[in-house]
């Protein structure tokens, strides 16, 4: 492994080559040396070959190979599918929660002084505290079914939603909201004109926080006695060992992650089109 | 031209009633003779009082400069005028139908400029989807008819300033409102400005109140010069030079005139004087001398050739 990037670098910083061929191979190992792609392929091929090899057992880590081929399966058999939207429901449902909560909150405290007085403090000091230590709170509370994971979730959510907009309020500008009166536009007026446009970009922030804490909180929640979902695959795959199931559902946690983020990117695209760095694009 | 006097009937919050009802032809006289009135308008921060017992009275079409050290008030009596800051009806009554142009261009970003100018006038007349249209006429008349659908952030600091006049003019307002919309501008730039200003005034004939640090500018563009000092207007200097207007003996007399009132003291030549020994006072802008300056290189104001032309004038004129 060390070899493969190794080389380029040293090939790279060598003299000038005698012959065409040399050449050629210096050019195609410095394109090497320059892709991102190296170290993980490389990392990958290592892993591979010292799964082959017997180098790493399978049951401390299933094989690339092995873990593709489990994918398909679970993929065919329908496994992977119906545990993935039940994972999606909870994060659909406690992220839609979260983020309704965290942005009524926050455009109370953002807009009216009584309202900050009353929220913003509580908000602060609760947000002070690692929300995943309310599980065992959660299940005294809640039980062990579907509502203390979905409640996970949206606490999760919550919290960054309202302290982004929150700020993203607050920083509006007054010269703007002052521009805007003196144009004649109503208290209302003035919120979905000026206020809200302008703390878009802190929200947008905000809902990318929020779905990483979403997508945390579910690993988290569904350690919870789940009978279903991508943790409840992994929780079963872990009592037989089955590290290729395991490293698949992980793969699907961070595509899922990776898919998300690039949801919210286009959004940015469409609701910030008037930023300038979008502009100069 | 001159400030009417006429003694006026109280009348009650004239604030409301006149342009509200949207007759607003540009010009018209507005019932109680004078477009803005004020009496006896104190105005204090806490332990300083910053307008004192004022006096002020615009007449329909008139243009009045307001000069005055930073910090004298004049900001404060602008908001005052634009309903910004709260006075009581009896002491301080302005048109319903005004517009603020502020120095900074105060558009919304997020916003298309024609969306900008339309800003506040959705409810009324422009619901028919009228706006785009009375929109782009506005900004064809200031010179941005290749704007209307840009972002605020694609235009330069005097599009942008010309966007905002067009936002107030819009409206038709009996009484526009400049706060120092020049300031930031370029030499160059601000001169065209200064046209367009004169230009959409006589076309539209609101009274304008433009609040300024800049004398040339007030003596250029304006009917009525007022200086406020101490929290009153200590100052009123007509102005019946025939637009446009060019440097002369009476230009420079006022000129010098205004700038003691400023408390600027200026060595050097007497009236008649030719203007390259005028200094530019300290801290004042001299819009109308760097014109000089382009003018007499043949180039467009480049940098260190304009900065050492100002700065010899400074180092020769003051002393």
């Amino acid at each position: 492994m060390s070899l493969t990037i190794d080389d380029p670098q040293a090939q790279a910083l060598a003299p000038a080559p005698r012959q065409a061929g040399a050449s050629l191979a210096r050019r195609v190992l410095a394109r090497l040396g320059n892709s991102r792609w190296t170290v993980p392929l490389a990392l990958l091929l290592a892993w591979e070959i010292g799964s082959r090899v017997g180098l790493v057992p399978p049951r401390v880590l299933a094989a690339p190979s092995a873990v593709l081929a489990t994918f398909w399966t679970l993929l065919v058999s329908g496994e992977l599918p119906s545990n993935l939207l039940v994972s999606l429901a909870r994060v659909a449902t406690g992220l839609g929660i979260g983020v309704a909560v965290g942005t009524g909150l926050a455009v109370v405290a953002g807009l009216f002084r009584r309202g900050e007085t009353l929220v913003d403090p509580l908000m602060q000091m609760l947000r002070t505290l690692p929300f995943l230590a309310l599980v065992p709170l959660f299940i005294v509370w809640f039980g062990i079914g579907e509502v203390p994971k979905v409640a996970l979730i949206a606490l999760g959510a919550a919290f960054p939603t309202y302290l982004t907009l929150f700020s993203g309020i607050r920083a509006i500008e007054a010269k703007l909201v002052e521009a805007g009166r003196s144009f004649g536009l109503s208290r209302l007026e003035l919120i979905t004109n000026v206020v809200l446009p302008g703390a878009t970009p802190s929200f947008l922030v905000g809902l990318r926080y929020a779905l990483g804490h979403a997508w945390l909180s579910l690993v988290v929640a569904e350690q919870i006695n789940a009978s279903a979902g991508l943790g409840y695959l992994i929780n079963n795959a872990r009592d037989f060992m089955r590290t290729d199931i395991i490293v698949v559902c992980l793969g699907v946690y961070a595509v899922l992650g990776l898919g998300t983020d690039f949801l919210v990117r286009l959004l940015e695209r469409h609701l910030l089109a008037w930023r300038p760095t979008f502009l100069e694009r | 031209m001159a400030s009417t006097t006429a003694p006026l009937p109280v009348s009650s919050n004239g604030v409301s009633s006149p342009a509200a009802s949207g007759a607003a032809v540009p010009g018209d006289a507005p019932r109680d003779g004078n477009a803005v009135r004020v009496r006896g308008f104190t105005r204090r921060f806490g332990d300083v009082t910053v307008l004192r017992d004022l006096d002020l009275d615009i007449a329909p079409g008139e243009f009045v400069a307001l000069l005055g050290r930073s910090g004298s008030g004049k900001t404060t009596l602008l908001r005052t005028l634009a309903g910004l800051d709260a006075a009581p009806a009896d002491q301080v009554s302005a048109p319903a139908a005004r517009a603020v142009v502020f120095q900074e261009p105060r558009l919304l970003p997020w916003k298309r400029v024609w969306r900008n100018v339309t800003l506040g006038l959705g409810r009324g007349r422009l619901k028919s989807g009228l706006g785009r249209v009375e929109a782009a006429t506005a900004l064809e008349e200031v010179g941005l008819g290749h704007r209307v659908d840009a972002w605020p952030a694609t235009l330069s600091g005097g599009e942008a300033q010309r966007a905002a006049l067009a936002r107030a003019l819009v409206r038709e307002p009996r009484l526009l409102l400049l706060d120092e919309p020049f300031a930031a501008l370029d030499a160059l730039t601000r001169i065209r400005m200064h046209q367009l200003v004169l230009s959409l005034w006589r076309a539209h004939r609101p009274a304008v109140l433009l609040v300024t640090h800049d004398v040339d500018e007030a003596i250029t563009l304006a009917d009525r010069v007022l200086v406020l000092a101490d929290g009153r207007l200590a100052v009123e200097e007509k102005v019946s030079l025939p637009r446009p207007r060019e440097t002369g003996p009476e230009f420079q007399a006022l000129r010098r005139r205004l700038l003691g009132h400023l408390g600027v003291e200026q060595a050097g030549p007497r009236d008649g004087a030719p203007l390259s020994f005028i200094p530019p006072a300290a801290g004042i802008r001299t819009a109308w001398n760097r014109a000089a300056a382009v003018n007499g290189h043949g180039v467009p104001y480049h940098g260190a050739n304009g900065a050492q032309t100002n700065g010899a004038q400074v180092a020769g004129g003051l002393s």
